[in-house]
């Protein structure tokens, strides 16, 4: 395959995953360069789908990168291609966005309009909120959405983040579950419950006060759904290193040393049985794959 | 090269299609002094010979590519230090993706994104106004 191919199937995978989002400056503005190279010289080998996707990536990355014009241009294009963008929710959003970033956040609502049965639109509007920094409102708004769309899985993902981002651990370990009802292969779903069960067991384990037997089995049971977790989304995926680090802090806190005392407890001992052979596993399973990333750099 | 494959076997098969009909023609202006009965064996060895290559193509079409890594790496040497290169990652099988879903998503893995990215970067929800800033402030760091 050529390289050109190669790069093509690149771009489109990172358009339609959204990831560019949450890149690091740096490597926006590698994407940024990379794409407009891509788009200037080789757009022939985009079918129409592919090329208005690569275009909406270029959008966002022009508009994080300050390159308002660029920008502008892209968006007219589309508008120009689809034509009215009272009927395309996808240019509306895009329309809002650039409005948002040029600093006109009151137009930015106009074009969203208050339709609730245009789903990407009202997510939209709900970020609104956000802007007060009352994350309290954020999350309320974003409740009483998915009171209204259910089923929406990346508003889920939203919310729990959000929670997260609070300290409500539980909350968003819920608002995660909500997701994996529906998608329950997505094992970084189930390493990110495995972690905010994971962070919600060191807030509590610092909170505690007495080391009385049912405070401290409590906290197993937290750190047992924490490791539960993490060993679904290695069950999934075997390479998933960050569900493996998760393992190891497990199977190598403190706590265990602490949870020696309840050794006697059938459950407690069984728990502390398998962290020792979890240890070891996963710390073997870590060096295998850092071993393998470094290969794979030198090639 | 699969869709190579499909043109000179589809030629192949429109070819012994077009021979068969004059063939067909032929015999039945001379149906009474025509002794053969079945087509000739050059136009069966042609159509068989056209579908063999359209069946290879098809087989090379799903052939696995070669991909590049999300990430890529930067280079350390000479004049192209600082560069970016496009790290390529190879798939363990030629074809197709493995059944097991464990090893089927290794690959994703290799590449820097899975199936569920979406849960991650969450496009419609992103603040572009702090995003924009974040890169500013980096790229004055510069």
């Amino acid at each position: 395959m050529s390289s050109v191919s190669a790069l093509k199937n690149k771009l489109v995978l990172v358009a339609r995953s959204g990831t560019y989002v949450n890149f690091a400056p740096s490597q926006v503005q590698k994407y940024h360069h990379e794409t407009e190279r891509f788009l200037m010289n080789s757009s022939d080998e985009l079918d129409a789908v592919e090329l208005f996707d690569v275009y909406e990536m270029q959008f966002h990355l022009a508009l994080i990168t300050s390159h308002d014009v660029e920008a502008k241009a892209i968006l007219d294009r589309l508008v120009d291609q689809f034509g009215s963008s009272e009927n395309s929710q996808r240019i509306r959003l895009l329309q809002s966005k650039y409005l948002e970033v040029m600093g006109e956040p009151e137009q930015a609502l106009k074009v969203l309009g208050n339709d609730p049965d245009e789903l990407r639109l009202s997510r939209r509007l709900t970020t609104n909120s956000r802007k007060s920094g009352n994350a309290e409102e954020y999350i309320a708004n974003l409740n009483f959405y998915l009171d209204l769309q259910p089923s929406d899985l990346i508003t889920w993902a939203e919310l729990g983040d959000e929670y997260a981002k609070v300290g409500h651990y539980d909350k968003a370990v819920f608002s995660l579950q909500e997701i994996l009802l529906q998608e329950p292969f997505a094992y970084p779903v189930f390493y990110k419950v495995g972690l905010y069960n994971y962070y919600r067991f060191l807030q509590e384990e610092q909170a505690l006060k007495t080391e009385r037997k049912d405070k401290l089995w409590e906290l197993v049971e937290i750190l047992q759904d924490a490791r539960n977790n993490y060993l679904r989304s290695v069950e999934i995926c075997d390479v998933y290193i960050k569900s493996w680090i998760g393992i190891y802090l497990i199977s190598s806190h403190k706590f265990n040393d602490k949870l020696r005392k309840l050794n006697s407890v059938k459950e407690v001992a069984k728990f502390l049985e398998q962290n020792d052979k979890l240890k070891t596993l996963s710390e073997k399973k870590i060096r295998e794959l850092d071993q393998e990333a470094w290969a794979q750099i030198k090639q | 090269m699969s869709s190579v494959l499909y043109i000179v076997g589809g030629v192949l098969v429109l070819h012994a299609a077009y021979s068969s009909m004059e063939f067909h023609l032929l015999a039945k202006s001379m149906h009474q002094e025509c002794t053969f009965t079945t087509v000739p064996s050059d136009i069966i060895h042609e159509t068989v010979y056209g579908l063999v290559l359209i069946i290879l193509g098809a087989i090379r079409s799903v052939r696995n590519e070669v991909a590049y890594t999300v990430e890529g790496s930067e280079s350390s040497e000479g004049a192209l230090k600082g560069i970016n290169i496009n790290v390529a990652v190879k798939q363990d099988h030629e074809y197709l993706r493995p059944i097991e879903m464990k090893r089927a998503v290794a690959v994703s893995e290799r590449i820097g994104l899975n199936d569920y990215a979406e849960f991650e970067s969450r496009v419609d929800f992103v603040d572009l106004v702090e995003k924009r800033k974040e890169f500013n402030q980096w790229s004055e760091a510069q």
